[in-house]
């Protein structure tokens, strides 16, 4: 076997491996490589700016583990965006297993700013049928959301869920969905968003994956979404606009480190492939 | 926040799922049917907590909202299949779920495209001529991508080959960024974990 054919053959085990250095020495070793923010990120957090004094913000929560650390970030730098400037956040999340993990995160966030539960914000968890009932809560939240928070408590006591007694302007002035998947944006889009219904649809903020990212981009062109964050990236994007670094900050040499060493590795296989054909 | 504890059980389970790479093993094994019953039992309680209990305690017993129990019966109705004998029940409330799943999709899922195909009537003339050169390709890798589906018309006809032959470069380059993507999110999964290992782990455990 020549040096073009043992190319084409390199042990995933190893390429494993040099995966786990290339993202370990920049974690351990920060490069501080700098964060150049763009135009869709740009918006995403201008909108947000721009929304009227107490607004109220539905924050969908549609993602697990696997996407966390891509998603997550944004949501926390949204999050303190929003109770900053004083608006009210919503949560609901229509993955079951990422329920628990958002509240984790929302509710530190909350405390760190002194915001009272039920009345500043509320997590609505995850609900069985997630997506029929998010359209449903375009008609009802505390009847759709069987009157339960996340934790079995009452939402119709709630000051927050009584002065929004449905998902549709002007009672929401903004959706921000953290997704990776379905059910996620394209559900809030065909139910709840202005495309749904003209009058009472509420306008999208969407935050994503990076496998999702360039299937979205059409959606900020058409103006469907108001803003749109990719991946890890666009969390680093997003703490720099916000103003306060953080885990997607913290991961952008790593992630640089390993588009690099990708990029090398195919160039290698393909180098490989190309002479051991001419071969 | 997270104890010493907890660190340990996750960075084992971490390290076991991750043995994965090297090989399939009995470890592995044992957590991915650990995984599968965890987030089963979890699905049950969250179900319980979120909808079942205020269902069940409060709109039906206490509130006499008798006709909650129409559903009630119905869901339970798909427990049949575990007794051979009645099984076809459960194809009733199986048959509701896929009927109204269709039908909300059918009176859903088009919405947004619309706006989607709105938005492809776009005049060549940008702002500036970068933006002219870009509505430009659009147009053309559109239409190319639209004939590259296009089986009516035979690909001898030279105009039809040339434009399904732009439409699959096209279609490649879209593919090729989702590709780009999915390396982009699988490496920042693993970023997840090995900050977890190297960082939580020593700073919880050993702290």
């Amino acid at each position: 076997m020549n040096i073009f054919e043992k190319l084409q053959k390199i042990d995933a085990r190893i390429i494993y491996l040099v995966v786990f250095a290339a993202i370990a020495v920049p974690m351990l070793r920060p490069i501080g490589l700098p964060v150049s923010v763009s135009a869709e990120t740009r918006q995403a957090f201008e909108y947000i700016e721009k929304l009227p004094p107490n607004s109220v913000v539905w924050l969908g929560g549609d993602y697990d583990m696997s996407s966390a650390p891509e998603l997550t970030p944004t949501g926390q730098a949204i999050a303190r965006q929003l109770f900053k400037s004083g608006h009210k956040v919503i949560l609901y999340s229509m993955w079951e297993t990422g329920a628990m993990l958002n509240n984790a995160w929302l509710s530190a966030i909350a405390k760190e700013f002194n915001k009272e539960y039920g009345v500043d914000w509320v997590d609505l968890g995850w609900k069985p049928m997630a997506a029929t009932v998010l359209r449903n809560m375009t008609q009802g939240i505390v009847a759709a959301a069987s009157d339960s928070d996340i934790m079995g408590r009452p939402l119709s006591t709630m000051p927050l869920i009584q002065a929004v007694p449905q998902l549709t302007r002007p009672y929401v002035e903004l959706v921000v969905d953290l997704t990776t998947g379905r059910p996620g944006d394209a559900d809030y889009l065909s139910t709840v968003s202005p495309d749904a219904d003209k009058e009472k649809g509420v306008p999208m903020v969407v935050v994503c994956t990076g496998i999702s990212g360039p299937g979205k981009m059409p959606y900020i062109r058409s103006g469907q979404y108001k803003g749109l964050v990719v991946g890890m990236s666009g969390a680093a994007e997003y703490e720099s606009l916000v103003g306060r670094l953080g885990d997607g900050t913290a991961g952008m040499d790593s992630q640089a480190a390993v588009h690099a060493l990708i990029i090398v590795v195919i160039i290698l296989g393909n180098v490989g492939y190309v002479l051991s054909k001419k071969k | 926040m997270l104890t010493p504890i907890q660190a340990w059980v996750a960075t084992l389970v971490t390290l076991g799922v991750l043995s994965y790479l090297y090989k399939e093993n009995p470890v592995f094994r044992l957590l991915e049917h650990v995984m599968l019953g965890l987030s089963t039992a979890h699905i049950l309680v969250m179900s319980w907590h979120g909808t079942g209990k205020m269902i069940l305690m409060k709109y039906i017993l206490e509130d006499q909202k008798l006709l909650y129990i129409i559903p009630v019966v119905g869901g339970l109705l798909i427990y049949t299949r575990f007794f051979p004998k009645i099984a076809w029940i459960a194809r009733i409330p199986m048959s509701y779920w896929v009927g109204y799943g269709i039908g909300y999709s059918f009176a859903y899922d088009p919405r947004p495209m619309l706006g989607q195909i709105i938005d492809s009537f776009i005049k060549f003339q940008g702002k500036t001529p970068g933006v002219t050169v870009n509505n430009i390709l659009f147009f053309i890798f559109l239409t190319c991508s639209i004939a590259y589906f296009f089986f009516t018309i035979k690909r001898e006809n030279p105009l039809m080959n040339v434009a399904a032959t732009i439409g699959r470069y096209a279609i490649m380059a879209a593919l090729g960024a989702g590709f780009g993507g999915t390396v982009i999110s699988r490496a920042a999964t693993f970023y997840g974990r090995a900050f977890f290992l190297l960082k939580t782990f020593p700073n919880t455990v050993f702290r």
